[in-house]
């Protein structure tokens, strides 16, 4: 009989990563096509992070936001196991709604989530092109007080000029947790940038020095993209118009 | 006959750069009949550099000031209480707190806290910076060993400690970790010290923060009802198991060993596992101390392995359930699969689900019978 035999469990820690998409009809054609690529491409990306990586596994959830809110599946997936069903664009901006929602689910009853003994902080992006078109101060009052969303990981990508970046700011808490982008290409990149990133980093037992798992995300992040055409780091994001490109959606 | 253990294990995580084990733990059982367990966990960011140290000298510190409570305390503040658990206070509630026994807790954890920061002050005034500390942290925090007048956060830790004397027992936590207890009668196991909502992820209140003295939780008890075992663990435990019922499982593990192959079996085992838990758990640093009567184990070992056995033919009742789940929701998609794409993705999921919710169905089976096997070997004995 040993401490560790076949009656003890000892499961694999986990994370989960949340896409927060924004689907109303303002995303309709190419921005809402390159969300669909992008995540479609970087699934894969994710499940090698969470098959390599000894400290845990990610999980992936996705919802969807428009007139109404939707997750693509009732229960986070296996990065390996996650078959992208591509999201279309229709109707109004119902991030309250979203922030609700969300909050229902960063919860072990009914929810999402499991033990916070064992579990990472999830991570979250939210990918938006405009303002919210409901009562958003009420939903994200309800995740602002929940405990898994204060630990998480969150980032946000305002989509073009018309994203609401203060909504966002509000949502991420830090101002330079928001990636404005303004083509497709950087749409694209910048997905797989935060996806990887906040998994990477979302999912490691040890941070590196006194810096919170966010304040690492948002680093690295802001690195990348200045390195994408089309992508605003954080010192032009001071102002709406201080971006050095102009939206192309073309 | 009472008896302790307890034992502190480097993390996997801590290995790479050689930081020290950052824990630190202690169990003694003294010729009166006091016995003490302790589990410190020194924090792990750059700021909290010393927190090992930190969590040997709260070792030190708590296991004296027990000592001079218990012989000093009038015991018949606890003569006869049932259990009670009290859980942290909020500023506005220290006044409410004014049993005997809170006002004599209270003085406890004020000397607990004072003479850390006496043995903290006085170790940073006497201790250079190390060849360690210099290659691996920040400037700006060896600088707060010259240019501050208080080194709480270089050496932050938690604690944890269950007390039992003859007449009664007493157990008080700060910070995260796990306290489980087992007990003769009603529930077989519980976690008797009020949890903390503070204490969520990697966050934990602290010896280290200015409202430590309102942020202990603890639990006593007086009729005469003692714990048959209690264990006390770092989070580095309870994040490698996950859900409660797998750490409480892991110590019913401990138990069967004690009373099955004796105490030095077991020594070895933990000393062995217990590396190997972080490697494949959490990569935290890993903590136990405990204190438990052999024999009252002994006559209710049958009771341990029945509450494994309930718990496997509980995760056999949910796999049944989640399976019949799933296979209803096959049913329903069955009809609109042909034309509907999200369906037949769902109808996809929903068989690779019932896949793997029958093959870990027959792992459950397979521990089922080998805990029905130990129970009947058991019975057996009784009845010889």
């Amino acid at each position: 009989m040993g401490l560790l035999d076949e009656t003890v469990s000892v499961p694999r820690r986990t994370m989960t990563l949340f896409f927060l998409i924004d689907t109303s009809g303002s995303m309709e054609g190419n921005k809402i096509g390159a969300v669909n690529d992008a995540v479609v491409n970087v699934l894969p990306m994710l499940n090698d992070i969470s098959e390599t990586n000894p400290d845990a596994e990610i999980k992936v959830a996705a919802l969807e936001f428009s007139s109404g809110v939707n997750w693509l599946y009732d229960e986070p997936k296996l990065a390996k196991d996650f078959i992208w069903q591509d999201v279309t664009a229709g109707g109004l901006t119902s991030l309250g709604g979203a922030c609700a929602e969300l909050a229902a689910k960063l919860s072990r009853n009914g929810g999402f989530m499991q033990s916070a003994s064992g579990s990472f902080a999830p991570a979250i992006i939210l990918l938006s092109d405009g303002g919210p078109t409901d009562n958003y101060e009420a939903g994200l009052a309800k995740l602002k007080a929940n405990n898994w969303f204060k630990s998480a990981i969150k980032i946000a990508i305002a989509i073009g000029d018309d994203a609401d970046k203060d909504v966002l700011k509000d949502f991420t808490g830090n101002s330079e947790a928001v990636i404005p982008v303004h083509n497709i290409d950087a749409l694209k990149q910048i997905i797989r940038v935060v996806a990887v990133t906040s998994s990477q980093i979302g999912s490691k037992s040890s941070t590196a020095g006194d810096m919170t798992k966010q304040d690492q995300v948002i680093k690295d992040v802001q690195d990348a993209a200045k390195n994408i055409d089309g992508a605003d780091s954080a010192d032009s994001t001071a102002t709406v118009d201080s971006s050095q490109y102009i939206d192309d959606w073309g | 006959m009472i008896e302790s253990y307890s034992y502190s294990c480097q993390g996997e995580s801590h290995k790479a750069d050689n930081k020290p084990c950052q824990d630190a733990s202690f169990s003694a059982v003294y010729d009166d009949g006091l016995a003490i367990a302790i589990v410190c966990d020194g924090h792990g960011g750059e700021r909290y550099f010393r927190s090992d140290v930190g969590s040997r000298m709260a070792t030190e510190v708590i296991s004296e000031s027990v000592k001079t409570f218990v012989e000093n305390v009038d015991k018949t503040i606890f003569i006869g209480k049932p259990f009670i658990a009290e859980e942290a206070i909020t500023s506005e509630e220290v006044v409410k707190k004014q049993t005997p026994v809170d006002i004599a807790f209270r003085q406890l954890f004020s000397s607990i806290i004072y003479q850390w920061n006496q043995k903290i002050a006085e170790h940073a005034a006497n201790t250079a910076v190390s060849e360690w500390e210099q290659e691996h942290v920040p400037q700006k925090y060896l600088d707060e060993l010259k240019t501050s007048e208080s080194f709480e956060k270089l050496y932050g830790c938690t604690l944890m400690v269950y007390v039992q004397t003859p007449d009664y027992w007493f157990a008080f936590h700060l910070g995260d970790g796990k306290c489980v207890s087992f007990h003769q009668d009603g529930a077989l196991w519980q976690m008797p010290i009020p949890w903390d909502e503070r204490c969520f992820l990697n966050k934990t209140t602290s010896l280290c923060d200015s409202n430590a003295i309102n942020e202990f939780r603890y639990c006593y008890e007086g009729d005469g009802k003692f714990p048959m075992a209690v264990f006390l663990g770092s989070d580095g435990m309870d994040d490698s198991f996950g859900e409660d019922s797998n750490l409480v499982n892991f110590y019913i593990q401990v138990v069967k060993m004690l009373v099955k192959e004796g105490k030095e079996a077991t020594i070895k085992s933990i000393e062995s596992d217990l590396p190997q838990l972080s490697k494949i758990g959490s990569k935290d640093d890993m903590s136990v101390a405990f204190i438990y009567n052999i024999d009252e184990l002994k006559v209710h070992i049958p009771d341990f392995i029945q509450y494994q056995i309930d718990l496997v033919k509980d995760a056999i009742h949910q796999t049944d359930e989640r399976i019949s789940t799933l296979n209803d929701k096959l049913k329903s998609i069955g009809i609109s699969i042909l034309s509907d794409e999200k369906s037949r993705i769902e109808a996809d999921y929903a068989r690779q689900d019932i896949e793997r919710a029958k093959k870990n169905r027959e792992k459950f089976l397979i521990k089922y019978d080998l805990l029905d096997q130990q129970l009947s070997k058991e019975w057996v004995k009784l009845v010889r």
